[in-house]
């Protein structure tokens, strides 16, 4: 009982939003002043006024010490205060152009001790440009510019999957305007910094992964000409690929003697690389290292010798691997001497006879929770399409691999095993069976499949098995192959009292809530 | 097979009947299913199948286990996998800021000089936090080559700040809900009693994390306080060199 209101107290939080954090830690200072002081420091020296353009001024001074601490300066132009600050430089912008402004600083310490102030300096902004200045440079790294002399001198775009760094310097001091999108509208964003620096880093985000994106730059130059610095594309980080392999198709496993003679079809994804196959004498492999290696390579058939000698029985899973190293949920198979080939306990198929027996019911002694698998919740997805398995017509295009998905709150939650069997539409003694298995977004339980490549009739059945590898709930299936699929969505009317059975229950709950608090808010007024 | 009311019936009776029982459960369960001094396990479950398999050639220790593994990522790395994974935690420590302890002490006749900041922790862990606060040097507070004494780190806390003619100490106290016993008092003495009173109780920082506060349950999304108070106190027949002190504080929230 403990071990379930775990479960239960466990799944309340984790149904949350709240996100995965481990300490958090904040650093500050105690300040305390002790003794008097009466020293002022020392004058901020040397001191310097530049301008830099014809809405811009930088100043620039030297450190000032003190017998206890400086703690900061104060910044005036024209004798008014500008700035408060703890560096030693400042750039003053929005002036106005063709003006002089005079500047002085005065250093000052944590006993409110103020230094004499420095020498005052003053300098003019630059003069409006001439009218002729529009966009006319195109200068690239390298070149020289043609009427503007604002020239880069260095361009570097580093994207990532999700953005990208811009670093750019330019002979001159510059402010600037970058603009950029996937098209030459560029109305993805603008960056625009307003100081002028010669050294510039700024950040594109978020952008898409994967996506080409063009830009242009435009830089403004001391006059506040417009010169067009850089345009150009470049491509953002592909994410990736994550997603598994399709199975192989038609696998199985025959004894002969004490060897096992397994077959299977190879899928026909471009990354495929390769096949693993796993057994184990217990139960179906249900990863890569779940058992002792029979073979890794791109064969469609392999003999297992000996495996029979050691144990009556001999189960399969064979995964396929892709380039980036993804695996598929495997396909099983089970092997065992001619008199005990039947299928194990719980209806597992040997990948040649599958079991037909429908079982509609929980089986009393399991260890599954009540929790019901139901057949609209195993859904077929293909080129976009989703079908389930509680629609009358299954119609899965023959040419396209597809996708058996489960969605995970649809399973109870203590499951272990769901496996699917798909009958071959060319040999109706045939069938293949794979294991689902949970997908990388943890949303559900998932097998790819790959396309028979012909026409015909099948059957899918999907299975939960427990611990004791008994079947608990079977779900079947027909389902079509055909040239060319022309499946209608299915229709509310298809769905069974079962399927809506649920949906019922729920919404009365809620109904019977909402009217609850209805009547507690009008007793209340 | 159920009928329409007898579904209605039972669905309303298990709503409130459930509902209530889930919630006290959580109030209760707090914090973990099995800890020692060190480690606290989260949950826990019952697995079942595999085992340990023999023959001449091999040994095999396989497994039926669950396959719904999870998360296991990024350069901290953040290992979560199997069904009842632990849940994730959200943790925030705000509120902190720089304190400039007042009035100034003036050279001839010493005196105290006080200040504060307040942490505010909130967690849904369900297991709670603790709080720690610890020093960037020893002594703490320092000013170039001069410093000021940390104030005693005994076990116990004084229960007020006491400086002596020729003592230049600098301490702290903490207060709030989740402070630990170490800093309630009786009155008269800390780490003893269950008082929990402002001002009282005061030890000196440490270059090791020190808890000062602690829960063992969720306190989201309100969040708990706990105040820092801080003091330097100069005696008077002390010969501190003149200058502005500063004392690197770190404080962290640990969910647990």
């Amino acid at each position: 009982m403990r071990v379930l209101l775990s479960l239960f107290f466990a799944l309340v939080f984790m149904g949350g939003t709240a996100q995965l954090c481990f300490a958090q830690t904040d650093s500050f200072n105690v300040r305390f002043l002790y003794g008097s002081d009466s020293e002022a420091p020392t004058i901020p020296a040397p001191f310097s006024v530049t301008p830099i353009a014809s809405t811009q001024i930088d100043i620039v001074w030297g450190t000032s010490t003190d017998n206890t601490a400086v703690v900061g300066y104060q910044l005036f132009r024209d004798s008014l205060q500008i700035a408060t600050t703890t560096l030693v430089s400042f750039s003053d912008t929005g002036l106005t152009a063709s003006t002089t402004y005079a500047y002085n600083v005065i250093a000052f310490d944590a006993f409110g001790n103020f230094s004499t102030s420095s020498v005052t300096l003053a300098t003019t902004t630059f003069a409006l440009p001439p009218p002729l200045a529009v966009a006319t440079s195109t200068a690239r790294v390298g070149e020289s510019a043609t009427i503007a002399q604002l020239l880069l001198t260095s361009f570097e775009i580093t994207p990532s999957t999700n953005g990208a760094k811009l670093r750019f310097s330019t002979n001159l001091p510059t402010r600037f305007i970058l603009r950029y999108g996937k098209s030459s509208v560029y109305d993805d964003g603008t960056i625009e910094s307003p100081i002028y620096k010669s050294t510039h880093t700024t950040s594109l985000f978020p952008l898409e992964a994967g996506t080409a994106y063009v830009y242009e730059l435009y830089g403004f130059d001391r006059f506040g000409n417009q010169v067009l610095l850089a345009d150009g594309d470049f491509t953002t980080i592909a994410l990736p690929d994550t997603t598994a392999p399709a199975n192989v198709a038609n696998f199985s496993a025959t004894p002969i003697g004490t060897d096992v003679f397994l077959r299977w079809n190879n899928p026909t994804d471009d990354d495929f690389v390769y096949v693993r196959i796993v057994r184990n004498h217990l139960f179906y492999p249900l990863n890569e290292s779940d058992g002792f290696l029979v073979y890794e390579g791109l064969a469609n058939s392999v003999t297992d010798q000996g495996s029979l000698n050691s144990y009556d029985e001999q189960y399969y899973t064979i995964f396929t691997y892709d380039s980036s190293g993804n695996v598929s949920s495997g396909a099983i198979a089970y092997a065992a001497p001619p008199s005990e080939s039947a299928s194990p306990d719980g209806g597992v198929t040997t990948g040649t006879t599958p079991d037909q027996v429908i079982e509609d019911d929980i089986d009393g002694q399991s260890t599954i929770d009540m929790t019901v698998l139901y057949a609209s919740s195993v859904q077929l997805l293909q080129d976009g399409i989703r079908q389930s398995l509680s629609d009358q017509l299954v119609t899965l295009d023959s040419r396209l691999p597809y996708e058996l998905f489960i969605p995970i709150e649809a399973v109870p939650e203590n499951l272990k095993t769901i496996i699917a069997t798909v009958v071959n539409p060319s040999n109706q003694r045939s069938a293949t069976t794979y294991l689902l298995k949970i997908n990388s977004k943890q949303t559900g339980y998932s097998a790819l499949i790959s396309a028979p490549m012909v026409v015909g009739s099948s059957r899918v059945t999907i299975e939960m098995i427990d611990y004791s590898r008994g079947t608990v709930r079977r779900i079947e299936q027909s389902i079509t192959f055909v040239a060319s699929r022309e499946a209608a969505p299915p229709l509310l009317s298809t769905l069974s009292k079962q399927d809506i059975f649920p949906w019922i229950i729920q919404g009365s709950v809620i109904l019977f809530l909402l009217f609850l608090l209805y009547v507690i808010f009008a007793v209340r007024r | 097979m159920y009928t329409w009311s007898s579904t209605f019936l039972i669905s309303v009776v298990s709503a409130f009947v459930l509902t209530p029982v889930v919630f006290v459960y959580i109030g209760i369960a707090g914090a973990q299913v099995m800890e020692s001094a060190n480690y606290g396990i989260q949950s826990d479950s019952i697995n079942f199948g595999g085992g340990l398999s023999d023959s001449a050639g091999f040994s095999l220790q396989s497994s039926a286990g669950e396959i719904a593994t999870g998360e296991s990522t990024s350069a901290s790395y953040v290992l979560r996998a199997g069904y009842q994974q632990m849940q994730q935690v959200f943790i925030s420590l705000t509120g902190l800021a720089a304190v400039t302890l007042s009035p100034n002490i003036p050279g001839v006749s010493g005196g105290v000089a006080n200040g504060s900041t307040t942490a505010t922790v909130v967690t849904d862990s369900p297991s709670g936090y603790s709080l720690t606060i610890e020093s960037q040097s020893a002594p703490a507070m320092v000013s170039g080559a001069n410093s000021l004494a940390d104030y005693n780190t005994n076990t116990n806390p004084d229960y007020e700040f006491a400086i002596g003619v020729t003592d230049a100490h600098f301490g702290f106290s903490p207060f709030g809900d989740d402070i630990i016993d170490r800093f309630k008092n009786n009155g008269t003495s800390c780490g003893v009693g269950s008082t929990i009173s402002n001002l009282n109780c005061w030890t000196g920082a440490s270059t090791t994390a020190t808890v000062i506060a602690e829960s063992t349950s969720s306190n989201h999304p309100t969040g708990t306080d706990t105040v820092i108070n801080f003091r330097v106190g100069v005696g008077g027949s002390v010969i501190q060199a003149t200058g502005v002190y500063v004392a690197t504080t770190t404080v962290t929230a640990l969910p647990l």
